[in-house]
C-alpha cells in the first residue's frame, strides 16, 4: 500500500463527492420545499447527461454552452412534470411516491427507446491527464470538479444571499409562517422543483465526459443522493455538502479496496443514520 | 392518598421551561380543574401525565406509583384515559367502531382467536357490542351509531371522544377542553355528563377555558401561568383571587378591582 | 353459515372453482405457468398490503422474498435437506429477519421508514449476490430440484414434476396466505391496525401497543413474502438476484396502489389486472413501463381507492349498499 493507492481514491473521491453534492442539493431542495421525495431524481440526472451529449453534438456548441442549455432544459422538464403531476398530488406521501415511481419508469423507458440501449460517452471533450504527487487524474475530472465547486458556490450565494433563496429557506423551515409573511408558496414550489431537477441535470452533464452515459445511470445517482441527504440531514445544505464529500470518498475507496460489496455502503449508511440519528450529521437528533 | 399526584413536575424544551415545579394532587372522586391563560402549559401537563412527554424533572404519581416516562399504552392500562384539545377520533370508522376499539384493554384479543373466529372470540365481541351501545347512549349518540366519525357534527364528535375514553374504563379521566366549539346547550349537556361520569366513580382532571363550566362543576381548581402554579382553591376562592384576575385580565384591571 | 354469508361468498366460491378447473381446460404449460406466476405476485402484493394496513409502507418487500427463496434453495442444494424442511426454514428465516429489522426500525415512521426499507431491500439483494456458496453469487442458482413428493401411506405419492402440480401447489399456499391475511384484516386485529394507521396517538392512548402490532404485521407480511419467494423457486427452478430488486418491490406497491387498499380484494385485483395487461402488452414490451406509469398516474390522481374503490362506488351507485361502512376513498391508498 503506497501513498498513491491511498491518495488516488482520495482525489477521485473528492471530485465525485463534489458532484454528488449537487445532485443531493437538488433532492433535498425538492424535499424541503415541496415535501416530495422525488424518486425520479436520478432520471433527471440521466436526462442532463443526454441533453449535454446531444446538444453539443447536434448543435455543435462547445461543452460549456451545452451544459448551460442542458441544465435549463432539464429544469423546464422538471417544472412541466411538477405542474402536470406533483401539484395534483397535494403533497400526500403515498400518492407522491407512486407518481415519482411512475415518472421514473416513464423517463427511463422513454430514454431507452429514444436514445437506445448502447452506452455512450463524451470522453473526447477533455483529453489529457495531469499528474501531481503521484496521482494521475484526467483533465475531464479536474474540469468536473472545478465546475461543481463553482456551481455549489453559486448555489450557496443564491440560497443565502438572494431574496428568492431566503424565501425558499423560509418555506423549507415553516410553510405556514412563510405563507403568512407573503411568500407565494405555489410559485416557490414550482421554482424549487425546477431548480432541484436542474441541479440533478447539471450533475449529470458534469459527469458526462467522465462516465458512460446510458438510460439506467440514474439509479445510482438516486441511491447515492438519498444516502447523502440522509447522512447530512434532510433539508440541510451544509449537511449535503459534508455528506456529498463523505459519500464520494466512501464510494471511491470502496471501489478500490472492496469491489462489488462497496455497492452496499450507501445503503448501510442510510439505515445506520436513520436508526441512530434520524436528523443526520447536521440535523436535529430525533 | 391522592389518586394522582404531580410532584415538582417540570418540563423544558431546550431553553424554554413550559412547566415549572408543579405540585398538584387529585383525590379519588373529585372533579379538579386546571385553568390558565393560553400557553400556560396546561396541555403539556396532560402530555406528561398521559405519557406523550417524559418529565424533565419531578414525578407523576398515579395510585402512588410513578408513571412518568412510561409509554401511553402502559399508562392507559393502569387506568388513565384522556381526551385531546384538537378533535382526535378514528375518522373513517363508525361511532360504534370507535368505541369498540376503545375496549381494547378488555378485549382479550389474540391472533389465534381473531384468525379462527372462535366461539369465545365471538361471545366477547357480542358482549362488547352491547356495552358499546350503552356508552353511545350515555353520551347521547344512540341515533348515530352507524355514522362515520368524520361526518358527525362537532358536538357529537366531542361526545364520541369522551365515549372512547370511557370505553377504556379509567379510574382517572383527563379532559382537555371538552366544550371547545360547543354552543351553550351542548355545553350544559356536557357539564351534566361530566357530573354523571363522576357519579359512576371516576375521577376527573379538567382543562377548560369556559369559566361557567369550570366554576360550575369543579370541586377544586388550580390556576397556572407560565408553567407555574399561581393559585389553588375552591371556585369561589379562585374567583376572588387577585393573582388570578391579574393573570387573565391584566394588571390594570386587577388594580381597578 | 347463514344464508346472507353464503350469498356474499358465492361469487368468490364460483371464482375459486373456475381457478381450480383451469388446468383441465388450459393444458398449455406456458399459460399455466403465467397464471402460476400471477398467483405468486398476488401473494406478494397482498402481503405488502397487509403491512400497509398499519400505515407503514415497505419498499423492500422483494428482499424478504429473496430471503425465503435463497435460504430454502440453499437448504436443498447445499445441505441436502428435503424441500419441505427448506420451506419451513426459509419462512422462519424471513420471519426472524423481519422481526429483528422491524423491532429496530418500526419506530421510524413515514417517509423515513420507506427509505429504510428501500435500503434494506437493496442490502439483502447485494449480500446474496456477494456470496457464491451456497447462494450462487451474481449468477445465482440453476437447476433447482422440484419439491419433494408428498408421501401419505396408503395413497399414491404426489409428485411435483409437472407444471400442473406446481400450479396447484402454488394455488394452495397462496389461498392459505390470502385467507389468513383476510381473516385477520376483518377481525379486531385488522381494526387495531386500522386505528394505528388512522390515528396512532389515539390508538396508544386507549392501550394499544402500536410498536408491537406494527412489528407483528410486518413479520406476518414478510413471512408471506418469503413464502412467495420460495414458491417462485418452485416455479422457475432457479434463482437470480435480479428477480429481487427494488424494481420488483415497486411493482408490488404499484399492484396495491392500483388495486386499492380497502380490503384484500384490492391488491388481488391490482395484480391480476396489471399482469393480464402485461401479457397483452408483450408485443410492445419495450413500452410497457411507460404504459404502466401512465396508468399508475391516472389511477392515483383520478381514481382514489384504486380499482376496488371504483368498483365499490359503482356498486353503491346501483343501489346495492356496501356492507362495509368504511369509506374506501380514505383508506391509505
Amino acid at each position: 500500500m503506497t501513498l498513491e493507492t491511498l491518495l488516488q481514491p482520495f482525489i477521485y473521491g473528492l471530485q465525485i463527492g463534489v458532484t454528488y453534492i449537487i445532485v443531493a442539493l437538488g433532492l433535498t431542495l425538492i424535499f424541503s420545499i415541496m415535501n416530495v421525495l422525488n424518486l425520479a431524481h436520478g432520471e433527471f440526472y440521466m436526462l442532463g447527461a443526454f441533453a449535454v451529449l446531444y446538444i453539443s453534438s447536434l448543435l455543435g456548441v462547445n461543452y460549456f454552452l451545452a451544459l448551460i442549455i442542458g441544465i435549463v432544459i432539464v429544469g423546464l422538464i422538471g417544472v412541466f412534470f411538477e405542474r402536470l403531476l406533483f401539484s395534483r398530488a397535494k403533497a400526500e406521501m403515498i400518492p407522491t411516491i407512486i407518481i415519482a415511481v411512475a415518472l421514473m419508469w416513464i423517463l427511463q423507458t422513454s430514454a431507452q427507446i429514444v436514445f437506445g440501449r448502447q452506452p455512450r460517452g463524451m470522453a473526447e471533450v477533455f483529453q489529457g491527464r495531469v499528474t501531481f504527487l503521484d496521482v494521475n487524474i484526467s483533465d475531464a475530472r479536474i474540469m468536473a470538479g472545478v465546475i461543481s465547486i463553482v456551481l455549489v458556490a453559486a448555489l450557496y450565494f443564491f440560497v443565502y444571499r438572494t431574496k428568492i433563496g431566503r424565501a425558499m429557506q423560509a418555506v423549507a423551515q415553516d410553510r405556514e409562517a412563510a405563507a403568512l409573511q407573503g411568500v407565494d408558496i405555489e410559485v416557490l414550489g414550482v421554482l424549487g422543483f425546477g431548480l432541484g431537477c436542474a441541479l440533478a441535470g447539471a450533475a449529470g452533464g458534469i459527469m458526462a465526459p467522465i462516465f458512460f452515459i446510458d438510460a439506467t445511470m440514474g439509479a445510482k445517482a438516486l441511491s447515492t443522493s438519498l444516502a447523502v441527504i440522509v447522512l447530512g440531514g434532510v433539508g440541510s445544505i451544509p449537511g449535503a455538502a459534508i455528506g456529498g464529500l463523505i459519500l464520494g470518498l466512501v464510494e471511491s475507496y470502496g471501489q478500490t479496496f472492496l469491489g462489488y460489496p462497496a455497492t452496499l455502503l450507501p445503503f448501510v449508511i442510510i439505515i445506520l443514520v436513520l436508526i441512530f440519528k434520524r436528523g443526520g450529521l447536521m440535523g436535529r437528533a430525533t | 392518598m391522592a389518586l394522582l399526584e404531580l410532584k415538582n413536575l417540570t418540563k423544558s424544551f431546550g431553553g424554554l421551561t413550559a412547566v415549572n415545579e408543579l405540585n398538584i394532587y387529585v383525590n379519588e372522586g373529585e372533579i379538579v380543574g386546571l385553568i390558565g391563560p393560553n400557553g400556560a402549559g396546561k396541555t403539556t401537563v396532560f402530555n406528561m401525565i398521559s405519557g406523550v412527554f417524559h418529565p424533565t424533572r419531578g414525578q407523576v404519581l398515579f395510585n402512588n406509583k410513578t408513571i412518568g416516562g412510561l409509554m401511553p399504552h402502559s399508562i392507559a392500562k393502569k387506568g388513565l384515559a384522556r381526551t385531546f384539545q384538537l378533535t382526535t377520533l378514528f375518522a373513517n370508522m363508525t361511532v360504534l367502531e370507535n368505541i369498540l376499539l376503545g375496549f381494547h384493554l378488555k378485549s382479550h384479543i389474540g391472533y389465534f382467536g381473531a384468525l379462527f373466529n372462535t366461539a369465545s372470540r365471538r361471545s366477547i365481541e357480542q358482549r362488547l357490542l352491547v356495552e358499546a351501545k350503552e356508552i353511545a347512549n350515555f353520551v347521547g349518540l344512540e341515533l348515530k351509531q352507524q355514522e362515520l366519525a368524520k361526518n358527525l357534527p362537532h358536538g357529537s364528535q366531542r361526545a364520541l371522544e369522551i365515549a372512547i375514553a370511557l370505553a377504556v374504563n379509567p379510574k382517572l379521566l383527563l379532559l382537555d377542553e371538552p366544550v371547545t366549539g360547543m354552543n351553550p346547550e351542548e355545553t350544559l349537556e356536557m357539564m351534566q355528563k361530566i357530573k354523571e361520569i363522576r357519579g359512576k366513580g371516576m375521577t376527573i382532571l379538567l382543562v377548560e377555558h369556559d369559566m361557567k363550566v369550570v366554576m360550575g362543576i369543579c370541586d377544586r381548581i388550580y390556576v397556572i401561568n407560565f408553567g407555574k402554579k399561581i393559585a389553588e382553591g375552591s371556585p369561589k376562592e379562585i374567583c376572588e383571587n387577585h393573582d388570578v384576575i391579574k393573570a387573565y385580565l391584566g394588571e390594570a384591571y386587577a388594580a381597578r378591582n | 353459515m347463514n344464508r346472507v354469508k353464503l350469498l356474499k361468498a358465492a361469487p368468490f366460491l364460483a371464482l375459486l372453482i373456475v381457478i381450480i378447473l383451469i388446468p383441465f381446460f388450459l393444458t398449455n404449460a406456458y399459460y399455466l405457468g403465467v397464471i402460476t406466476l400471477i398467483f405468486i405476485n398476488v401473494l406478494l402484493a397482498a402481503s405488502l398490503w397487509f403491512i400497509i394496513t398499519t400505515g407503514q409502507v415497505s419498499l423492500g418487500h422483494a428482499g424478504f422474498a429473496a430471503i425465503g427463496a435463497y435460504i430454502s434453495a440453499a437448504m436443498v442444494t447445499a445441505y441436502g435437506q428435503s424441500s419441505w424442511l427448506g420451506l419451513i426454514v426459509g419462512i422462519i428465516a424471513s420471519a426472524i429477519v423481519a422481526a429483528v429489522i422491524g423491532y429496530i426500525t418500526l419506530r421510524i415512521t413515514g417517509i423515513y421508514f420507506i427509505v429504510v426499507t428501500l435500503a434494506l431491500g437493496q442490502i439483502i439483494n447485494i449480500i446474496f449476490g456477494m456470496i457464491d456458496y451456497p447462494f450462487g453469487g451474481l449468477i445465482g442458482l440453476m437447476d433447482l430440484p422440484p419439491p419433494d413428493p408428498i408421501v401419505i401411506p396408503g395413497l399414491p405419492a404426489i409428485e411435483f414434476t409437472s407444471k400442473i402440480s406446481i400450479y396447484y401447489l402454488v394455488l394452495v399456499f397462496v389461498l392459505i396466505g390470502i385467507l389468513i391475511m383476510h381473516r385477520l384484516n376483518r377481525s379486531r386485529i385488522g381494526h387495531i391496525y386500522d386505528g394505528i394507521s388512522q390515528r396512532s396517538n389515539l390508538a396508544e392512548h386507549i392501550g394499544i401497543n402500536i410498536m408491537a402490532y406494527k412489528v407483528q404485521a410486518f413479520v406476518i407480511g414478510c413471512i408471506f413474502a418469503g413464502l412467495a419467494g420460495i414458491l417462485y423457486t418452485y416455479y422457475t427452478g432457479s434463482i437470480i438476484p435480479s428477480s429481487f430488486t427494488l424494481g420488483q418491490s415497486t411493482y408490488y406497491l404499484v399492484y396495491v396502489a392500483v388495486g386499492g387498499g380497502a380490503n384484500i380484494a384490492g391488491p388481488i385485483l391490482g395484480t391480476v389486472v396489471l399482469n393480464i395487461m402485461s401479457i397483452f402488452l408483450r408485443p410492445i414490451k419495450e413500452f410497457e413501463p411507460i404504459i404502466y406509469g401512465v396508468i399508475l398516474i391516472v389511477v392515483i390522481l383520478f381514481f382514489k381507492g384504486g380499482i376496488l374503490g371504483f368498483i365499490q362506488r359503482l356498486l353503491k351507485g346501483f343501489g346495492r349498499s356496501s356492507t362495509s361502512k368504511k369509506s374506501n376513498e380514505d383508506s391509505l391508498i
